[in-house]
């Protein structure tokens, strides 16, 4: 008699928990590693011993994440239109 | 003329020399002449008369030739100098330190023993009160603290946390997350790390170590002791839990009353509203303001100020608005006073603003309320002024009047003097009180002569008083003259001493006779006129002999006091009365004028009046309030004194005055024989009769002794062998020792019986 999930709802509850998930790693965590560089900085040439700094990050090795970003975009933009109507 | 010409030429000269040589033809055609020496010091006279100085004659007088100047008629009327120059400028540096005023270098309260226990025992009082109210309301502070102790423990642990993981950098770190700001939020991250590292290393040996311990160590403690440690700690925890606006301590033990404090905006505002004319002229935009010469201080309980009033105000015109002038500083009427300060000029104005209206301010104790004794030649307390200070009155060589209407005080001020009167045991009280309701009855027992009521019986009695009080001013005068006969040093002012008042064979003892609602004696229509000629004369010869007289009436008018008494008063006391008439008849003429107003007292300043001939100034004294059984517990202790001293007498010994001297006679004869002393000669006794008590015995002669005895039943024919003057032994009339004895044994059974 142990009650089992229909797909549907198993699926939908997956997705809360990552949904959630993401959202609190957007609040503990705000940046990633960035992809280019892959948490370095730096972008090495050919030879090996030279490098330069990784252009998506400038240097920091650390990228917003997707979501952070938006959250921010949104409040950002709430906040500009609030000080604008005040 | 002359003077006055020359005067004015050097007045030009000094100023316009330069102008006129300038311009001769203007006013007045200038000639130089020559002239002879004569001339020139005659000249330099005037210039000295006229306050020239020297240096400007000597420019004069140093040529040949003399500057003089033509002058129009016209012109001469131009006044000359008032002000003196320089040289005469007001006194020296050191005249004025001379005359300068010391301020006390101690403030009044450090300044006697008294004042600063009295100061000690309200600061003592102040904060017991402030214990005893806290420590009642300690289990309701306990209760309060307790139920905040989870909310402190929740703030300290919340607090603790919020330190180690630096909850402080959180906004930082937010704020670069949101600009996107990766650089910045991973040095704000790294920041954060090595700080939570440190504090979490303080912080873990405390709590993993520390507490277990501390809570081991505790609960090891006696039962006691370990009660009160968690106590305190719940204590402790519930203060930390407190609301800011919920105080687990509502309330003060002492509300203070809030008194504004006096400014000199204020006291500017005041005056300005009071309608002078000189006073909004200086407080106009282009005037001068009101100078204060000293800064406005606290005196007593309340402010006081010293105000220079615009020239031509005085401070009656202040004093006689003092009700407006309350409305502008907009306190009570019985806070303002203004005053005016007797060593400065008429336009000096103190105005003193008490906290409290006088009225209602707590008033301290009478000084001889409980103990105590006093001495009539010095200031005995009467009551204290409105800035709470002690008043007292010098009774001896002065006679006191107290006006007032009915129901303001006037018993009672009169009481407290008479109380303090009879708390001298020299003293003599005949008091006569006319309204008949027994106010003064508590000083029935210690007075010589008692009356009270309004019939004629009283007011016979009061006369009756009055004449032996009249002839006692011969017995005393002649006792003064003949005392300053025979010895000058013993009477250095022809006045009674407090060394002669003590002796009680002179007769020169003090003699305080006071009569309340004294316009029912004056006005009476039989012996009114008899009692003001006598008043009038004890007033005016009693004062050096010993003689003291107070009156009281509730009707200052010339029918009931005559003109004789009120005018030779030396102390007035008036508390409130209707109008001017009543003000100037009690104290004295153009009192009212002078701004010294009993009409401006309220109805409910009882006891408040003005106080006139016992300091300089008139004073505003409220008199001390005793009641009826403090009073009777004073005059029993007077009682004893009296008993002690020897001094009862009169009334006070249940004697009354028209039976005196055939209901003592035989006690007083008696206690005048020797112990071994069986017969005695009627002259001998006659003798010391008159010697011991000259107001009652003195006119006796052996004659009027023997009729005198006759009614008691004594036989006074009896043959006594004696010695006369001249040493020869002679049988003479007299009287046996025996027979006396029985009448007196007699007599005192007859007394106990009835």
């Amino acid at each position: 008699m142990t009650p089992t999930l229909s797909p549907l709802a198993t699926l939908a509850i997956a997705a809360l928990v990552i949904t959630l998930g993401y959202f609190a790693t957007c609040v503990i965590w705000p940046f990633k590693p960035c992809k280019t560089c892959h948490g370095t900085g730096k972008r090495h040439a050919r030879i090996v011993t030279a490098f330069r700094l990784c252009t998506r990050c400038q240097g920091t090795g650390r990228r917003i994440r997707i979501g952070r970003h938006l959250y921010n975009r949104t409040t950002s933009h709430r906040r500009r239109r609030r000080t604008r109507h005040r | 003329m002359i003077n006055q010409h020359s005067e004015h030429h050097d007045h030009e000269y000094d100023d316009h020399r330069d102008e006129q040589r300038a311009e001769p033809g203007e006013h007045a055609r200038v000639y130089e002449f020559p002239s002879k020496r004569e001339d020139s010091t005659q000249d330099k006279t005037d210039y000295e008369r006229n306050g020239g100085t020297a240096e400007s004659a000597e420019r004069d007088t140093a040529g040949e030739v003399l500057e003089g100047e033509l002058v129009d008629e016209d012109e001469q009327n131009i006044t000359s100098q008032v002000d003196p120059p320089e040289s005469g400028r007001g006194p020296s540096f050191w005249e004025r330190l001379n005359q300068a005023e010391r301020r006390a270098i101690l403030p009044t309260w450090l300044s006697s023993r008294n004042q600063l226990s009295q100061a000690a025992k309200w600061a003592g009082g102040h904060y017991a009160h402030a214990a005893g109210y806290h420590a009642a309301r300690c289990p309701v502070y306990a209760a309060k603290l307790a139920s905040q102790a989870p909310r402190g423990t929740a703030r300290i642990i919340s607090g603790t946390a919020r330190w180690v993981f630096d909850a402080e950098g959180q906004p930082l770190r937010s704020a670069a997350a949101r600009r996107e700001d990766a650089a910045e939020y991973l040095r704000l991250t790294t920041q954060r790390d090595a700080r939570v590292r440190t504090r979490l290393a303080l912080t873990l040996p405390v709590l993993l170590g520390g507490l277990p311990l501390t809570v081991f160590l505790v609960t090891g403690l006696p039962m006691l002791l370990t009660g009160a440690v968690m106590a305190g700690l719940v204590l402790a925890l519930g203060a930390a839990g407190g609301h800011r606006d919920k105080p687990v301590v509502p309330g003060r033990a002492v509300v203070s009353t809030q008194v504004a404090k006096l400014t000199s905006d204020i006291v500017e505002r005041a005056l300005a509203s009071l309608g002078i004319a000189e006073i909004n002229k200086v407080m106009g935009p282009r005037g001068s303001g009101i100078a204060f010469p000293k800064p406005i201080t606290r005196d007593g309980p309340g402010w006081r100020a010293d105000i220079d009033l615009p020239h031509g105000v005085t401070v009656p015109d202040i004093v006689e608005r003092r009700e407006k002038l309350a409305s502008g500083l907009r306190r009570p009427l019985g806070c303002v006073w203004p005053e005016s300060d007797g060593t400065e000029h008429a336009g000096r104005l103190v105005l003193w603003v008490g906290d409290q209206d006088m009225a209602q301010a707590k008033q301290p104790a009478w000084p001889l309320l409980k103990k105590g004794t006093a001495d009539l030649f010095q200031p005995v307390p009467f009551g204290t002024d409105q800035r709470g200070r002690p008043v007292a009155i010098t009774l001896m060589y002065a006679n006191l009047l107290i006006g007032a209407m009915p129901g303001v005080g006037k018993t009672f001020a009169l009481r407290v003097l008479l109380l303090a009167a009879a708390l001298d045991a020299r003293a003599e009280m005949r008091i006569f009180e006319l309204k008949g309701t027994g106010d003064l009855e508590s000083l029935e027992k210690v007075a010589h002569h008692y009356g009270s009521g309004p019939d004629d019986g009283t007011v016979e009695a009061t006369l009756e008083s009055l004449r032996e009080v009249y002839q006692d001013l011969e017995k005393r005068a002649a006792t003064i003259t003949r005392l300053a006969r025979e010895n000058k040093a013993l009477v250095p002012e022809n006045k009674v001493t407090p060394e002669l008042a003590a002796r009680s064979d002179l007769g020169l003892h003090p003699l305080v006779v006071a009569v309340d609602e004294c316009q029912e004696l004056f006005s009476h229509p039989e012996f009114g006129k008899e009692a003001g000629e006598l008043a009038t004369a004890i007033i005016k010869r009693g004062r050096a002999l010993g003689v003291i007289l107070i009156l009281a009436t509730q009707r200052p008018d010339k029918d009931s006091l005559p003109t004789g008494v009120s005018a030779n008063v030396g102390i007035r006391f008036c508390l409130r009365v209707m109008g001017q008439m009543e003000n100037d008849m009690v104290l004295g003429t153009s009192m009212y004028k002078n701004g010294v107003r009993a009409s401006t007292f309220t109805a409910k300043d009882k006891g408040i009046g003005y106080l006139v001939g016992n300091a300089d100034d008139p004073q505003i004294a409220r008199s001390a309030y005793v009641d009826n059984p403090a009073a009777d517990a004073i005059t029993d202790r007077a009682r004893a004194a009296r008993h002690a001293a020897g001094t009862l007498s009169g009334h006070a010994l249940g004697q009354t005055t028209t039976d005196r001297k055939p209901d003592t006679l035989p006690e007083d004869l008696l206690s005048l024989l020797g112990p071994d002393e069986d017969k005695v000669w009627t002259e001998t006794a006659a003798t010391r009769l008159a010697q011991t008590w000259p107001e009652t015995y003195g006119s006796y002669t052996a004659d009027q002794l023997t009729a005198a005895l006759k009614p008691h039943g004594i036989k006074t024919n009896r043959q006594v062998w004696g010695t006369d003057e001249h040493g020869h032994g002679r049988n003479r009339r007299g009287f046996h020792r025996a027979d006396l004895a029985k009448i007196v044994a007699e007599r005192n059974r007859k007394r106990e019986a009835g």
